[in-house]
């Protein structure tokens, strides 16, 4: 929306005193954000060195409307808002005061640099530390792939720091909103001496993770009263977002600040709170409006269509069984059910359509997104396929997927092991020729293998392809070996200089070789999107080790590649920006916390149990670890069912409050496993059009 | 579909709308199509709510669909949408409903693994090997003393009877909710030192942990789970009791102790809750709990109402006064403890008026053959005689029935010969093997892309079924051939199609068709080869097939082909396409999904012979059947000159160790320690009894024809069966009587 153009709720709400604490909330698209920036910009004017802007939002990317505000010409000259998250202002922080609190936190080398831990580098460190335990069989009966062992038990300890419990309570409050099996009860207790175990080398050696970081920060607001106060006497004006989808503990923070900030405005979203796996906790940010004096509650919705918002409320009913409204006729026009039989049907048509949208209805393929309740490879593939064949631009996103899995991943790092023969890692043919299909596009799999078996040379050394015997030569054709002998020449002159670290020989033989015309990156956004988290996390993981042992960067690369094929789960790195042009394929929550809505939704599968079932996390637990859990209560099929249903309908609500245009609802009579399904969304479509039926039947 | 019109005994039961009612029906009674008319009318009637479904459990997969498909077309005729408001299942099929909606309730994760039959036979074997090489006093103090000189050779033979015995054993104990700690520990209260049961606990120990060690559970612990789930939250109970107000359950004679468990449960105090079943069909009872005691139990219960369907038109009056010649005779037959084995009811005919009528009685289309014959000539006799009946009929359906798949496998290898077309209902399925040889083809190419070997099999998996025509079949064959041999496969694949119809393929069209086909599907799905393998299996799935039976298939085998990648990081993509041939070339058993596993309707199958057996062909009928091996090895009547496969001729006393170790369990919940030799004097009886009602399964599979022949088996030491000789005496009575 025009940001100087504000309906009457806003500028009811800039109206208002600056020097006062107003809780603002509504819908996604009611204008709380543009209010926010337009507030930010009005603090602007009255603020001074000595009385400064902070502003905090739960997500780095959820801040853009903030920094773009800033960057405007008309905001006031000399005025730099702090823009932050909770975990920068804590790291912020602890890195300020760090020779002054260590001490008491029990860290061994108080007067050295504390590390701070990435998600990624901590379950390196987590591994080191469990493999030992896990040689003595811990978690035998538990199926679940190591990485997620490790980053639940990582999220475990998370949650304990951001509900403030400590460390050491977490395997009880777990065993006792326990019902089942006792060797549910044994997992919890494993997983807490891990947990105390990584705790304690972390403080043995100066790291500190997420959950280290959030309790001293925690146990500093309570206690160094000082330290507080000269941290946050600057700030004398406060704005934070998308509240819901924060932690308790910056509720709490916020609350304590109340008296020493005169100025706050806080926002909040009433339908959301999609990150409660992560410890966000609307319920908790409800408490902030006892410090309020102004409570406004914004209901108009922009750029979303009535038909869309009749349609929104009269599915959530149905699938929450709730028939206090009637159902408008609007509502039918919001949407288009397909029903196909099989998932090729569906992906094709999905394709199909999105095509037409964009040559007839002239749709951005930036205004589209293609939605799941998980996005295995191969329903991934089958969709890129079509897409690519259309020519349209898309990006994925799966976040809780390991690295190691992508092929452009296994293809870079073949071609860095051909670089780095000191590191002694064999190539096989096989994932060679994997290498060469994936980087060179056009080389079919036959090319790739006789390529791939005729190059490979000792261990890890890759022969040209102008060597090869010209027979071969001719079967595999000049255009692809000479796309080949161009990587080889460069891998070649690359190993003539000195080398250099992982991420860097990563970045550079993107920018100078395989984003160039006749390779792959050139125009596929969606792998280079993935190379660029790569890079991000060997950087990471580069930095950290720079940090504790200087010199040892060749050996990192190694390690990192090492660590990587063992399964490790990327840091949720943020998507490339927005400007990006392309539809998004992505589970459907990943687009709910991307916070951004778009003309058409396509929602893959209805009748998916994934749409309404919770995520499986054997050793943690979302609800039980959070801090509105009554303590020893069990966790019953009740709560189950509950959460569940109440999810489902708030995913639904998110998704078309983002949905500015019409949404597709395919139900596939089939899935993957050939077996019909149902699900509670499909249900509750379905008691939809029942009711429709019976409104409108007659017209 | 054609509309149901009930007889009168169907109609009072299609009056039911609540509480609990039993209902014993006779073979060809129609208990099936009353039942999923029950299921469709409840829910056309309202009593089903929005949410709500009707739970329909039977016996085996291949009724599944069978039911799922009629209620589906009563659905239809009452002009509602299908799919919705019913649920049909196996007991495992519900168990695993149970325990997939709420894993964390049996201690599971969301994705947990369950074993299939053969994953967890291929870990029990290797526990039994270990325990075997460790423990040769234990086999040599049950050897017979003739045998015990040639250990070596005996301890081969050995090998599956321990495998066997562990199998039942750990089956007994989880259905009996023993673990092998429990077991331990009464064994240690009450001083019971057998070796038997010894070897049964450590074996059980062994194969929980090694289940453990992969995170999986077995199909035994997913019942087991089911139960424990109900019991332990009372919430998610209720939640499922309101989800499905009703529960329909057929086949209920061969209810286990676990399954009857479940299902109070879900049906609750009070309950809606149908049973229906035939006691003289209970045909799974050996070495397991089932029973059709809690069947004829469950009808004198009282709060239930009991009915009986004993009206059929299946089969001609002739076949219907030999089965129930059958009942008559076991009343006064030689070994009174069979006595109650298979009991009245007898079969009625139909009336005159009736809407589904018997067909006209043709007495002379009955032979039984009491002729000794070796097995062999038995065999070669049956071929013959179907190859020119289904020459007189072949609009008729048929099927040779055997009691074991060995014979089976070798009738139809005859009748293959004989170039007759036939359809096995054994096994693993062909249609199923047929789909694992498709992704072995495909696999095997893609492990190794220039090998013209592997992309003309590959092309010959996947597009043989379209050339069937004999000289279609030549020239795709010739085609296959030459592709075969082909030097340089990238001039004959990815490349513009038009460029090789001109240059290289100088077929039929049809073939051109195919192959070009084929290029274009290898092309498009060739950069999938770069996800994890079991990713692959799935995409090339995607776009291969469109049947159900072929996508359920693939997806189990990816799922197998995941467990391995995770056990062995270095698990190829040959190495998957090795396993997949394993199955083809039936060295793997794998259940699969195909018709002839899931819904096989033998009206579909005119003018070819389908060898099932008898197991496989409840609830199936056929113009002509014929039943083989009616001596006293496949059919014993519990006399002492009868053989019996569970006595060994290598053990001692020809004890039946099974049965000896099965009662030293049951003995550790309160029954008698019975003293050795009593348990399998007590087995003879029970497995006379059951091939007993066997043989009546057989006899009343045939509408119209029955043949029946027995043979003196391998060693020519079998004689003919005390039924089927009591059969043929009364059969050449009543047509001396009639002639």
């Amino acid at each position: 929306m025009n940001a100087n153009h504000f309906n009457a709720q806003q500028q009811a709400v800039l109206d208002m005193d600056i020097h006062s604490h107003i809780f603002l909330e509504g819908p996604f698209k009611s204008g709380k954000t543009s209010t926010g920036a337009a507030f930010l910009r009005k603090t602007a004017e009255d603020s001074s060195p000595s009385r400064q802007i902070l502003v905090l939002t739960p997500q780095r990317s959820l801040s853009n409307p903030y920094r773009a505000c800033t960057r405007d010409p008309n905001f006031s000259s000399g005025v730099l808002p702090t823009i932050t998250t909770f975990t920068g202002l804590s790291r912020q922080f602890i890195r300020l005061y760090f020779p002054q609190i260590a001490g008491s936190y029990g860290f061994q080398k108080p007067y050295q640099q504390p590390v701070f831990l990435s998600m990624e580098t901590a379950q390196y460190f987590m591994r080191q530390i469990c493999a030992p335990l896990l040689e003595k069989r811990y978690f035998l009966e538990i199926r679940i792939d190591q990485a997620r062992l490790f980053s639940q038990i990582l999220d475990t300890m998370n949650k304990a720091a951001l509900v403030g419990y400590p460390l050491q309570e977490t395997a009880m409050r777990l065993n006792e909103a326990w019902s089942g099996d006792s060797i549910r009860e044994k997992h919890y207790e494993q997983a807490q001496e891990c947990a105390l175990a990584f705790r304690n080398y972390c403080l043995k050696n100066n790291l500190l993770d997420f959950s280290l970081q959030v309790e001293i920060f925690r146990s500093c607001m309570a206690k160094e009263k000082e330290l507080k106060n000269t941290f946050f006497a600057p700030f004398q004006y406060l704005i934070a977002d998308n509240l819901e989808e924060d932690v308790p503990v910056l509720h709490d923070l916020i609350l304590s600040l109340s008296a020493n900030i005169p100025s706050m405005l806080l926002i909040k979203d009433d339908q959301a709170g999609f990150r409660s796996f992560l410890g966000a906790d609307p319920t908790s940010a409800d408490r902030l409006k006892s410090i309020c004096q102004q409570e406004i509650k914004f209901t108009e919705q922009f750029d979303i269509p009535g038909n869309m918002q009749a349609f929104n409320t009269s599915l959530t009913n149905c699938i929450l069984r709730d028939n206090t409204s009637n159902l408008p006729v609007s509502a039918m026009q919001a949407y288009t059910l397909c029903t196909v039989q099989f998932y090729p049907e569906m992906i094709a048509d999905i394709c199909q359509t999105i095509h037409e949208l964009i040559l007839q209805k002239q749709a951005e393929p930036g205004e589209i997104a293609v939605l799941s309740p998980f996005l295995p490879d191969s329903l991934k593939f089958s969709l890129a396929q079509k897409l690519q064949e259309l020519d349209i631009p898309f990006l994925t996103s799966r976040p809780s997927r390991t690295l190691e899995e992508e092929p452009i991943t296994r293809a870079v790092l073949t071609f860095a092991k051909a670089a780095h023969p000191q590191w002694e890692l064999l190539i096989t043919v096989e994932e060679l020729r994997h290498a060469i299909m994936t980087l060179i596009p056009g080389c079919d799999v036959i090319r790739a293998a006789l390529l791939a078996k005729n190059t490979l040379k000792e261990k890890c050394t890759l022969d040209h392809y102008y060597n090869i015997p010209e027979f071969t030569r001719d079967r595999i054709t000049n255009v692809i070996g000479v796309q080949f002998d161009t990587l080889l020449k460069w891998i070649e002159e690359y190993k003539n200089k000195e080398s250099v670290p992982l991420d860097i020989f990563l970045s550079i033989f993107f920018g100078e070789r395989i984003s160039q015309p006749g390779f792959v990156l050139h125009k596929n956004i969606d792998n280079a999107a993935l190379l660029t988290s790569l890079i991000q996390s060997v950087r990471d993981f580069r930095r950290l080790f720079a940090d504790l042992a200087e010199g040892q960067q060749q050996d990192v690369s190694k390690m990192y590649i090492e660590t990587l094929q063992a399964g490790l789960l990327p840091s949720a790195y943020p998507l490339p920006p927005e400007e990006i042009n392309a539809v998004i394929v992505s589970p459907a929550f990943t687009f709910l916390m991307r916070n951004r809505s778009v003309k058409y939704q396509f929602w893959l599968d209805i009748g998916n149990i994934g749409w309404w079932e919770r995520l499986d996390q054997p050793l943690t637990h979302p609800y039980v670890l959070s801090r509105n859990w009554v303590r020893e209560k069990h966790w019953t099929d009740a709560d189950e069912f509950q959460t569940n249903q109440s999810t489902l309908a708030r995913l639904v609500r998110g998704l078309l409050n983002r949905c500015e245009g019409h949404v597709y609802l395919y139900a596939a009579g089939l899935n993957q496993a050939g077996i019909n399904q149902s699900s509670p969304l499909l249900s509750g479509m379905q008691l939809f059009l029942k009711r429709s039926y019976r409104e409108f039947a007659h017209e | 579909m054609s509309k149901f019109i009930p007889r009168p005994a169907q109609t009072e039961i299609l009056h039911y709308t609540h509480g609990k009612m039993g209902i014993a029906a006779v073979p060809g009674s129609g208990k099936t199509h009353t039942l999923s008319y029950l299921a469709a009318s409840l829910i056309a009637s309202d009593m089903v709510q929005d949410g709500q479904e009707v739970l329909v459990v039977t016996l085996v997969n291949a009724a599944v669909q069978n039911f799922a498909k009629r209620i589906s077309g009563f659905i239809q005729q009452f002009h509602l949408l299908q799919n919705i408001g019913y649920r049909v299942r196996t007991l495992h099929g519900l168990a695993h409903d149970i325990v997939r909606e709420r894993p964390d309730l049996a201690g599971l994760s969301n994705n947990f693994q369950i074993l299939d039959e053969r994953a967890s036979s291929d870990t029990l074997d290797q526990i039994v090997s270990t325990w075997q090489r460790n423990n040769q006093d234990f086999l040599l103090a049950y050897t017979h003393p003739d045998s015990q000189d040639n250990m070596q050779f005996i301890s081969s033979k050995w090998t599956p009877l321990l495998q066997s015995m562990a199998i039942n054993f750990i089956r007994q104990a989880k259905d009996m909710e023993l673990n092998p700690d429990q077991i331990q520990t009464t064994m240690a209260q009450n001083d019971m030192e057998y070796d038997l049961l010894r070897f049964g606990v450590e074996i059980y120990r062994d194969y929980q942990n090694a289940l453990s060690y992969q995170a999986a559970i077995d199909f035994q612990d997913l019942i087991r789970l089911a139960y424990h789930t109900l019991q332990s939250d009372q919430a998610y109970l209720q939640r499922l009791q309101e989800r499905w107000p009703y529960i329909l359950e057929d086949e209920a004679q061969d209810s286990s102790a676990l399954q009857e468990k479940i299902l109070r449960l879900l049906c609750g105090n009070n309950g809606n809750w149908v049973r229906v079943g035939d006691p003289n069909q209970a045909i799974y009872e050996t070495f397991t709990t089932a029973d059709p005691q809690y069947l004829l139990d469950f009808l004198k219960e009282k709060d239930v109402q009991a009915h009986d369907l004993p009206d059929s038109g299946r089969s001609t009056p002739s076949i219907i006064r030999l089965a129930n010649h059958l009942i008559e005779w076991n009343q006064t037959q030689p070994s009174p403890e069979l006595i109650d084995s298979l009991v009245p009811p007898l079969i009625q005919p139909t009336g005159a008026n009736d809407p589904q009528p018997n067909p006209p009685d043709e007495p002379d289309k009955i032979f039984l053959y009491n002729k000794q014959l070796t097995p062999e000539k038995e065999e070669a006799m049956i071929v013959q005689s179907v190859s020119r009946w289904l020459q007189d009929n072949p609009d008729q359906t048929v099927a040779v029935l055997v009691t074991r798949n060995d014979k089976g496998t070798s009738i139809v290898q005859k009748l293959k010969d004989r170039n007759i077309p036939t359809i096995e209902l054994l096994q693993t399925s062909f249609a199923t093997r047929k789909t694992a040889k498709k992704l072995a083809a495909l696999l095997s190419f893609f492990a190794d892309p220039v090998s013209s070997k592997k992309l003309g099999s590959a092309f010959e998996a996947l597009f043989a079924d379209q050339f069937e025509e004999p000289e279609q079949k030549k020239a795709f064959h010739s085609f296959c051939s030459a592709l075969k041999k082909k030097d340089k496969l990238e001039d004959f694949l990815f490349k513009n199609t038009s460029a090789i119809k001109e240059e290289e393929i100088e077929e039929p069209a049809a073939i051109q068709k195919a192959y070009q086909q084929f290029d274009r599907f290898l092309k498009e799905n060739q950069a999938a080869a770069l996800l994890p393998i079991h990713q692959f299996l799935l995409t090339l799935s995607m776009h291969l097939f469109t049947d159900p039976h072929d996508l359920a298939l693939t997806y189990k085998l990816a799922e197998m082909m995941e467990r391995a990648s995770r056990e062995d990081p270095a698990f190829s993509l040959r190495d998957c396409a090795a396993e997949l041939d394993k199955v083809y070339r039936n060295r793997l058993r794998i259940n699969g999904f195909s018709e002839e596993e899931l819904e096989f309707d033998p009206d579909q199958h005119q003018g070819e012979v389908v060898v099932a057996t008898i197991h496989k062909a409840k609830g199936l009928e056929w113009d002509r059947v014929y039943i083989v091996s009616a001596n006293n090895y496949d059919f014993p009547g519990n006399q002492d000159y009868d053989q019996f496969i569970s006595e060994r001729y290598f053990i001692r006393e020809h004890l039946n160790l099974e049965a000896e170790l099965l009662a030293l369990l049951q003995s550790l919940q309160g029954s008698k320690v019975l003293r050795e030799g009593e348990a399998t004097r007590q087995a003879r009886i029970g497995y006379s009894a059951e091939r007993l009602r066997l043989f009546y399964v057989g006899i009343t599979r045939a509408r119209k024809e029955l043949v029946i022949t027995w043979n003196e088996g391998k060693f020519n030491n079998c004689v003919i069966s005390i039924p089927f000789a009591e059969l043929t005496a009364y059969w050449e009575e009543f047509n001396a009587d009639h002639a």
